[in-house]
């Protein structure tokens, strides 16, 4: 009998063709971006959402260690990685990798409010919040209407979730924080005994039910706007949905109005994409900028204070010389001196600086140094005018070629 | 329609999320949002603050009408009905 050889191929993303069907672009997905920052219960939920869909390149942004406490919500830790030295994020992209080879991963193992360059946000399609903390979503919210990129927040609690789509164009969410929010905010910023690191304690119950609910819906809220032009007008961006589990329904509540003075509302430029890095020096960064704009009066605007000087009331003593970034300052100060616990460490009145010019008396200091992340957009005046200048040269730190 | 007079009282179900806790509640019907939340917080039924520290931003939505109910007009303004069912809403914060 004659046999016809028949040869069949196999489209590795054939097991996504459902999604296909229903009108999402499996290629604009598989070219997508997404930065996920937080991977805790609901951070789970989103990542292993979006590795199952095939979405190209995932960033992982979380500075905690897998705890026994989150085995019981969080599909992708097991027992094994409880041993106190494994990162969520680390952790999260093993298991991804396992559920889809052909998605690509980064995990950063830093906090969103100081360790995510500007650059990074700028190469991602989307932001998806899976957080635990006001300050963190008031970062985001910063870098992404910086970059001019919608985020999607999430929140859980008991049975019940939030959704909110914010974007430049259309929902802020610094300005529906309220007078009590702010007042509880600036107590964290403002405190130097503190690190601004926001450590969840863990006392708010959250589940695994929430979370997948709300996970689910903060996924299907990013596609809209990255997996299909024709499913972008039915995007919930403007349109916060309240979810009580209680009787499994949702709500519609309303948007907050945008306020004309508010710190996110300012856009950065198309910045100058330079071979520079974080790890370069302060007097070669500036030597850079002034070769490249043939002007000498540049001066580099850092996003925080670096703080120079501190006082302990204890030990009647100051500190001086010290050049630590604020948001670093209750960790370093820690490594660095032996403060008792009980001792009021004070920033000292005008120890801080925010402004990077010749007149910078460490000239050989880094950048990261002066705690600017990798891959970060510089705010630069040049003779009064602002620029922006890209640390390009760290593309290769978070690994932007090859991923 | 005549307007009721003004010290018309409705019975209302409460649900405070995210515990579900249900709290029967007489109000007077010209009573707004804003007033509802703020003595609820005054007689400490509700905390200010989640058990993280984080101050709760309440919001009232009706289960009825499916959304959030503006804090500045009353119950009367906002067609609540007499028996209706109010969410007791906070901003929440956790993900985690």
């Amino acid at each position: 009998m004659h046999r016809v050889k028949q040869i069949i191929s196999i489209d590795p993303l054939s097991r996504y063709n459902p999604l296909e069907k229903a009108g999402w672009s499996l290629e604009l997905l598989k070219n997508a971006s997404v930065l996920v920052v937080g991977a805790g219960a609901l951070g789970n939920e989103v990542l292993k959402n979006l590795a199952l869909l095939s979405v190209g390149k995932i960033f992982i942004a979380d500075f905690d260690i897998v705890k026994h406490v989150n085995l019981s919500k969080s599909v992708l830790f097991r027992e094994s990685d409880c041993d106190g030295t494994r990162h969520k994020a680390t952790v999260a992209a093993e298991r991804l990798q396992e559920i889809n080879p052909a998605v690509r991963i980064q995990p950063i193992l830093g906090d969103i409010s100081i360790d995510v360059g500007l650059g990074l946000i700028r190469r991602m399609d989307i932001v998806i919040g899976c957080l635990d903390n006001l300050l963190a979503r008031l970062a985001i919210n910063r870098l992404c209407f910086k970059m001019n990129k919608p985020w999607v927040d999430g929140a859980i609690e008991n049975l019940a979730g939030q959704l909110n789509v914010f974007s430049p164009e259309g929902e802020c969410y610094e300005c529906r924080l309220t007078d009590s929010e702010w007042a509880h905010l600036h107590r964290r910023i403002g405190c130097p005994d503190i690190a601004i690191q926001n450590i969840s304690q863990g006392r708010i119950p959250t589940s695994p039910l929430s979370a997948s609910v709300i996970g689910a819906l903060q996924v299907i809220e990013a596609l809209k706007l990255i997996g299909s032009p024709k499913m972008r007008k039915y995007s919930r961006a403007g349109s916060p949905i309240y979810f009580d589990g209680m009787d499994a329904s949702t709500l519609s509540m309303e948007a907050a109005p945008r306020k004309d003075e508010c710190e996110s509302h300012f856009a950065y430029g198309t910045p100058i994409e330079a071979s520079l890095s974080a790890q370069d020096t302060v007097g070669d960064v500036l030597a850079w900028i002034s070769a490249y704009f043939g002007q000498e009066d540049a001066s580099i605007i850092l996003d925080h204070e670096v703080i120079t000087a501190v006082g302990s009331e204890m030990q009647d003593r100051v500190y001086d010389g010290l050049y630590i970034p604020k948001p670093h300052l209750s960790g370093r100060l820690k490594s660095m001196f032996q403060f008792d616990s009980a001792d009021t460490v004070r920033i000292m009145p005008g120890a801080t600086l925010t402004v990077l010019d010749k007149r910078f008396p460490h000239p050989e200091m880094t950048l990261a140094q002066l705690g600017v992340p990798p891959l970060h957009i510089l705010q630069v005046s040049i003779a009064g005018d602002p620029v922006f200048v890209e640390l390009t040269g760290d593309e290769r730190f978070w690994r932007m070629e090859t991923l | 329609m005549t307007p009721p007079n003004l010290n018309a009282v409705i019975g209302l179900t409460i649900r405070i999320m995210p515990s579900g806790e249900e709290l029967d509640v007489e109000l007077p019907l010209y009573s707004t949002g804003k007033e509802i939340i703020d003595e609820l917080l005054n007689q400490q039924v509700i905390p200010r603050n989640s058990p993280e520290g984080d101050p709760y931003v309440y919001k009232l939505a009706s289960k009825s009408l499916g959304g959030e109910l503006s804090q500045e007009k009353s119950l009367f303004d906002m067609n609540i009905r007499d028996k209706d069912t109010l969410l007791l809403t906070p901003r929440l914060v956790a993900g985690c």
